[in-house]
C-alpha cells in the first residue's frame, strides 16, 4: 500500500459503491410539531455520581419541528428518516446527599435542545443558571476573635450556580404518542462564591419525563 | 401524595438525617466529625483514635491546598498505630481538602493558616478539656505551618512536641537548597539509573538554572521534576513503591469530594506560598524549646534533608533528633508508613 493515500482509498471504495450508478433522489419535508403539554421529570441526582439525591422538574416546549428526508431510487422510496427537534426549558429543584460532606438544595431553570431519531433514540444539551445551598452535616464549633467558641446546628452556605448538561435517552412520546420517555444526563455545574473563587461540582441524573395531561 | 410533596418530604428527611451525627465521644477508638468556622472558612476536623488517651496529635497536610484525610483512610498501616495510642485530629485547611465558606482573598496567607490552627486548639481544648497535650506533626507545607504557629507561640504549656516531616522552615532559602540537592545527586542518579533519558531531562534543565536568580517558572519546574524524580527512584527500586491504597473508595465513596479538594488546591496553593517565600525561620528556630523530632525521606528531592539538618542544627530545644527513611522520599509516611508511625510512637510517649 506504499504511496496509495487513506483519500485514494476512499475514493477508490466510492467508486465501487453499490448506490453509485443509480439515478437517486431525496426529498426533504420540514414541518412544524404541535407544542407537547407539560412534563415533569424525576430524576435520581448524583453527587459526583454516587452521593443520592432526587430532582423534580417541569418541562415545556418552546418550538419544535420534524424533518423526515426520503429517498428514492427508480421512484421507490429506498429510506426514510425523520429528526424531531425541540428547544424546551425547564424549571427544577434538587436535593442530594453526601454523608459526612454536605446535604445540597438546588433550584434552578435551563433551555435546552433535543434531537430525536427515528427509533427515538435522543440526545440533548442543556445550559442553566440557578442556585445552591448547602447544609454542613452535625455540629459546627464558631471561634470569635476573642477566643470564646460556641457551637451551631446546621450551618449552611450558597452560592450561584451555572451547569452545563449532555443527556441521551429514549422518547417516543412524539413517535408513538407515549406519556413517558428516559434520559441519563451528566452535568458539570459551577459554583461561586465558594471560598475565594469558583468550585466545580459534578452530578449525574437518570430519569423520567411524564406527560400528565392532555395538550 | 403530588410529586413535589414527595420531594420536599424527601429533602427535610435526608437534611435531619444529616445532623444527626454523634457528638463529643471520650473513649479509646473513637471517631467524631466536626465543622471549624473562623474567618469565614468552614473547615471539617476528624478526630479519631484514643480520645481517653488526652494526648492529641493535629496532622498539619501539605500543599499549601492539600488535604488530611488522605493520611487517614489511604495509608491505615501508618494512622491506625497512632490512633490505639492517642487521638490524631486530620484538619482541612481553610481552602483546602474539603473546606468551604466565603472569605476575603486576603485571608489566604501563613499567618491566617497560623490563626486558624489557634482556632482548631482553642475548640479541641473547649471539647476535651484544657489538660490535654497536643503535638503538632506538619508534613511538607504542613511543617511549615507549623514552624509559623510555634513562632508565634514559642511558650505554650499545651504543645508538648513538634513532629516535622519534609517540612519547610526556611522559604527563602527553599529554592536554593533544592537546587543545591539535585546538583548534588544528580551524577550519582545518572550512573545508577535505568531511566537514563528521564534524569538526563532533569540533569539538563538544572544545568541551566542559575542559584543567584532563579525564577518562578524554574522553581515551579525543579518542583515538578522532584515529584517525577520519585516515579523513576521507584522504577529503579531506590524507594519503595507507595503502600497507599482504597484510592478509589476515597474518591467517591467517603467524605471525601475530589472536586472540592482540587477547586480548592487551585485557589489556594498560590496566594499562600507567596505570602511567605520570602522567609527564613532558621534563626527563630533556636527560640523553640518544645522537643522535636525531624523525620526525612533520604532521597526527598522536594524538601531535601539539607532542609531538616538545617532546622536540627538551629533548634534551640536539647531535646531534638533527627531521622532519616533509605527507602523514602517526600512522603516517607506512605513508602515506609510502619517505620514512620513506629518513630511517632516512641516520640510521643517520651513526651506527652
Amino acid at each position: 500500500m506504499k504511496g496509495l493515500s487513506i483519500l485514494k482509498v476512499l475514493l477508490f471504495g466510492l467508486l465501487l459503491s453499490p448506490h453509485w450508478g443509480f439515478a437517486q433522489n431525496k426529498v426533504t419535508a420540514t414541518e412544524n410539531i404541535p407544542k407537547t403539554p407539560l412534563q415533569w421529570n424525576f430524576s435520581y441526582l448524583g453527587e459526583m455520581g454516587v452521593h443520592p439525591g432526587i430532582k423534580v422538574g417541569i418541562e415545556r416546549q418552546l418550538t419544535g419541528f420534524k424533518t423526515t428526508k426520503t429517498k428514492y431510487r427508480k421512484s421507490k422510496v429506498v429510506r426514510v428518516k425523520e429528526r424531531t427537534r425541540v428547544f424546551f426549558w425547564t424549571l427544577n429543584a434538587g436535593s442530594y446527599y453526601h454523608r459526612n460532606n454536605n446535604t445540597g438544595i438546588l433550584l434552578n431553570g435551563e433551555i435546552g435542545y433535543r434531537k430525536i431519531r427515528n427509533q427515538g433514540l435522543k440526545t440533548e444539551a442543556m445550559l442553566g443558571i440557578g442556585y445552591i445551598h448547602t447544609f454542613w452535616p452535625g455540629t459546627t464549633y464558631l471561634v470569635e476573635s476573642d477566643g470564646s467558641v460556641t457551637t451551631r446546628k446546621l450551618t449552611s452556605n450558597g452560592g450561584f450556580t451555572t451547569h452545563f448538561s449532555l443527556g441521551f435517552g429514549r422518547d417516543l412520546t412524539f413517535i408513538k404518542n407515549r406519556k413517558w420517555a428516559w434520559h441519563f444526563r451528566p452535568t458539570i455545574l459551577w459554583q461561586v462564591p465558594y471560598n475565594t473563587g469558583i468550585l466545580a461540582r459534578f452530578f449525574t441524573e437518570l430519569g423520567i419525563t411524564y406527560r400528565f395531561s392532555k395538550a | 401524595m403530588s410529586p413535589s410533596k414527595i420531594w420536599l418530604s424527601l429533602l427535610i428527611a435526608s437534611i435531619l438525617f444529616s445532623s444527626c451525627e454523634q457528638d463529643i465521644v471520650i473513649g479509646d477508638q473513637t471517631q467524631q466529625q466536626f465543622f471549624l468556622k473562623h474567618d469565614g472558612a468552614v473547615m471539617p476536623v476528624v478526630v479519631e483514635g484514643n480520645t481517653a488517651s488526652k494526648t492529641f496529635l493535629i496532622m498539619l497536610h501539605g500543599g499549601p491546598g492539600g488535604d488530611a484525610q488522605i493520611y487517614n483512610t489511604a495509608i491505615p498501616q501508618f494512622s491506625d498505630p497512632l490512633e490505639e495510642s492517642m487521638a490524631v485530629v486530620y484538619w482541612d485547611q481553610r481552602a483546602a481538602g474539603n473546606s468551604g465558606g466565603n472569605f476575603d482573598p486576603s485571608l489566604l496567607n501563613g499567618d491566617q493558616l497560623a490563626n486558624d490552627l489557634e482556632a482548631l486548639i482553642l475548640t479541641l481544648q473547649y471539647q476535651y478539656g484544657e489538660d490535654i497535650g497536643i503535638f503538632l506533626m506538619g508534613h511538607s507545607w504542613g511543617g511549615g505551618l507549623a514552624t509559623i504557629y510555634l513562632n508565634q507561640h514559642p511558650e505554650a504549656d499545651f504543645i508538648k512536641g513538634w513532629i516535622d516531616v519534609d517540612g519547610v522552615h526556611n522559604f527563602a532559602g527553599f529554592d536554593r537548597h533544592v537546587l543545591a540537592n539535585f546538583q548534588d545527586k544528580l551524577p550519582d542518579m545518572l550512573n545508577r539509573t535505568s531511566q537514563q533519558f528521564e534524569w538526563e531531562g532533569i540533569n539538563n534543565f538544572i544545568a541551566t538554572v542559575d542559584s543567584n536568580t532563579i525564577s518562578r517558572a524554574e522553581s515551579n519546574q525543579m518542583n515538578q521534576s522532584a515529584y517525577f524524580a520519585e516515579f523513576y527512584m521507584q522504577a529503579d527500586q531506590i524507594i519503595n513503591p507507595s503502600q497507599a491504597s482504597g484510592t478509589f473508595e476515597y474518591v467517591f465513596f467517603s467524605n471525601h469530594n475530589y472536586l472540592t479538594a482540587t477547586s480548592n488546591a487551585i485557589i489556594s496553593n498560590g496566594p499562600i506560598w507567596s505570602s511567605v517565600q520570602n522567609r527564613d525561620y532558621t534563626q527563630a528556630l533556636q527560640d523553640l524549646d518544645y522537643p522535636a523530632l525531624f523525620l526525612w525521606g533520604e532521597w526527598d528531592f522536594v524538601v531535601p534533608t539539607s532542609m531538616g539538618k538545617e532546622a536540627l542544627a538551629a533548634y534551640g530545644s536539647e531535646y531534638k533528633t533527627m531521622i532519616t527513611f533509605d527507602r523514602s522520599a517526600h512522603s516517607p509516611m506512605v513508602t515506609q508508613p510502619i517505620e514512620v508511625a513506629d518513630a511517632i510512637l516512641q516520640f510521643v510517649e517520651e513526651y506527652r
